[in-house]
């Protein structure tokens, strides 16, 4: 049951082999069995969950469902969720009971998901490894020494266990595609503005972009196709008309041209990666697609000029927590100022307080130039990298991390050795690009991704391709032996 | 160019943070690492501030939310909240 695809679980609802109230208890038995090795739910809801079931079977008794009715999924603790604790895997929301539902949410329960629970992940977004959140580290279902990466770990080590159909993410700077590669499953990050940010808790504004996680590119696409859309509530919402994905889904890749940033292959590449990424290109070659050697010479600076205007913008996002009107209150405060400081001091762990120092100091005065508007600039300079590639080819490919998942603990003694994990996901939300990772191979018990980036928009795209490829593959139906 | 304690303790009362002084170290590590940015030339490059360059969209100036006021004063964490005010430390004796 648990192997099963959204498409091939749709049609069991649909002729009544199963009801959505057994399915949805089959997921909550498996949380209940697995999620104690994994630590990668914060809450789950099961009586939201039977009751949204029971009303997805009445939807399916009527004859009127969707591709996602009675389907179980998860939602990143990250998107508000009416009247259930949103915590954003921080101290400071702990106790924070969401108001009303994210965009994203609405349009998944109008879409007659079942919503199981809400999923672990770094505070405030900020981390890939989901070893900073205030529930504790998330384990990789490969292997629970490693970290499932982040910071959708949560969601990402859920569905490589099968505790959930799939799941919501939120990628500011890799934090869908670098965990699904980690966990070995499928992720993207659609094109900023494709996906409606309201009740997404920010991090960093002009970079944040939720996305769905699953097994499968066309697990995926069905996602997609109901999170998408405009949304007069985010005012950076795309108006762009949302193609049908499943559609595209078998578009022959026959004559697609796909460039391969040398950038992207250098010496910072385990070898091994680089073996199976190029030999998941091959596998697109063998179906007719071709392929090419392109630059994206400012790569190098997309690292640094991330952790300039992410922090930036976190800074003042995260202003709005001061304890008073919600969220984490300190006892017996001296005065205002040490409410203040000390309900933001104990309520933020340390990689927030960190990026918090960040983004304060290159917004201060004497240093938002060199700092901030150079980093924008370097910005430019890498968005227009990719435009100047996308002429050329129809998509990128490349490693979606440098090496697999690392153990837990071994990059925390230095901030900026845990940055670098995201050197070739970075670049992409700079420029408000779509991409996807999906998994093509193991190295050492430990799946590896490999990242497909298309021009704005171009989702759909990107689907079809990776879909192509999971036609001819299996990698991406492996399943870690413990959680089988 | 490296961080000071008297920077940290500056920047820290901006964020109405308490930092322990050990944060320096890694501050001064990030600030080297992302300070590279500053060797390349970026003359005549305009600053990106949104993905694909989006303008803020605009609406009409309406009210479209209802009140809901004591729904958000029931989210404060103990209750601290009087005649329809958040309650907060004294400020004047």
């Amino acid at each position: 049951m648990h192997n099963k695809s959204i498409t091939e679980l749709s049609a069991e609802l649909h002729n009544k082999e199963i009801s959505s109230v057994e399915l949805t208890k089959f997921f909550l038995e498996r949380i209940k069995k697995f999620d104690g090795k994994l630590n990668s739910l914060v809450t789950v809801t099961e009586e939201q969950a039977l009751a949204a079931a029971a009303s997805a079977d009445q939807i399916i008794a009527k004859g009127t469902p969707g591709p996602l009715t009675g389907i179980p999924i998860l939602h990143k603790d990250i998107f508000c969720t009416e009247g259930v604790k949103t915590s954003c895997g921080s101290r400071m929301l702990d106790n924070f009971v969401a108001p009303y539902d994210a965009t994203v949410v609405t349009k998944l329960k109008q879409a007659g998901t079942v919503m199981l629970g809400k999923t672990n992940m770094d505070e405030f977004a900020m981390g890939s490894s989901n070893e900073h959140s205030y529930y504790g580290a998330v384990k990789n279902p490969w292997h629970t020494d490693h970290v499932p990466g982040g910071s959708s770990g949560g969601s990402a080590a859920a569905i490589a266990a099968r505790l959930a159909v799939a799941a919501s993410g939120t990628d500011t700077g890799g934090s869908i595609r670098q965990p699904a590669a980690l966990s070995g499953i499928t992720g993207i990050k659609p094109t900023y503005g494709l996906v409606s940010r309201f009740g997404m808790i920010a991090y960093a504004s002009s970079l944040d972009q939720g996305g769905p996680m699953a097994a499968s590119a066309a697990d995926c696409a069905l996602m997609l196709q109901a999170m998408a859309g405009f949304d007069s509530k985010d005012s950076t919402s795309s108006k762009t008309e949302v193609p049908h994905y499943k559609e595209h889904l078998n578009y022959s890749v026959k004559g697609l041209k796909i460039g391969l940033p040398r950038e992207f292959f250098s010496s910072d590449l385990s070898p091994s990666i680089s073996d199976a990424v190029h030999e998941a290109v091959r596998e697109l070659e063998k179906l007719g697609a071709t392929i090419k050697d392109v630059s994206l010479p400012n790569t190098h600076l997309s690292i640094p000029a991330y952790y300039i205007i992410a922090p930036a913008e976190a800074s003042s996002n995260l202003a709005r927590y001061d304890g008073i009107r919600f969220g984490y209150r300190c006892k017996d405060p001296k005065d205002l100022a040490d409410f203040y400081c000390r309900n933001r001091s104990e309520g933020f762990g340390a990689e927030v307080r960190r990026r918090i120092m960040i983004g304060t100091y290159v917004l201060s005065a004497g240093y938002y130039d060199a700092f901030y508007v150079k980093a924008q600039k370097i910005r430019r300079l890498i968005a227009n990298d990719f435009s100047n590639a996308l002429k050329e080819v129809d998509v990128l490919m490349g490693p979606t991390t440098p090496d697999v998942a690392f153990k837990i603990g071994a990059n925390n003694a230095d901030p900026v050795s845990m940055y670098l994990n995201d050197i070739y996901t970075v670049s992409i939300n700079l420029a408000g690009l779509p991409a996807l990772s999906m998994p093509c191979g193991f190295v050492n018990d430990l799946p590896v991704g490999v990242q497909i980036i298309g021009n704005y928009f171009q989702e759909a795209k990107l689907l079809n391709v990776a879909h192509q490829y999971q036609k001819v593959t299996e990698w991406h139906m492996q399943m870690p032996p413990a959680f089988a | 160019m490296s961080f000071t304690q008297d920077d940290v303790k500056k920047l820290a009362y901006l964020a109405r943070l308490a930092v322990d002084h050990s944060i320096v170290e890694d501050l001064d590590k990030i600030l080297h690492f992302v300070g590279k940015i500053s060797d390349i030339d970026t003359k005549n490059v305009i600053p990106m501030q949104h993905a694909g360059d989006n303008i803020q969209r605009c609406r009409p100036d309406e009210v479209t939310e209802p009140n809901v006021r004591e729904l958000m004063q029931s989210l404060v964490p103990e209750d601290a909240t009087a005649a329809g005010l958040y309650l907060v430390p004294k400020v004047v004796e």
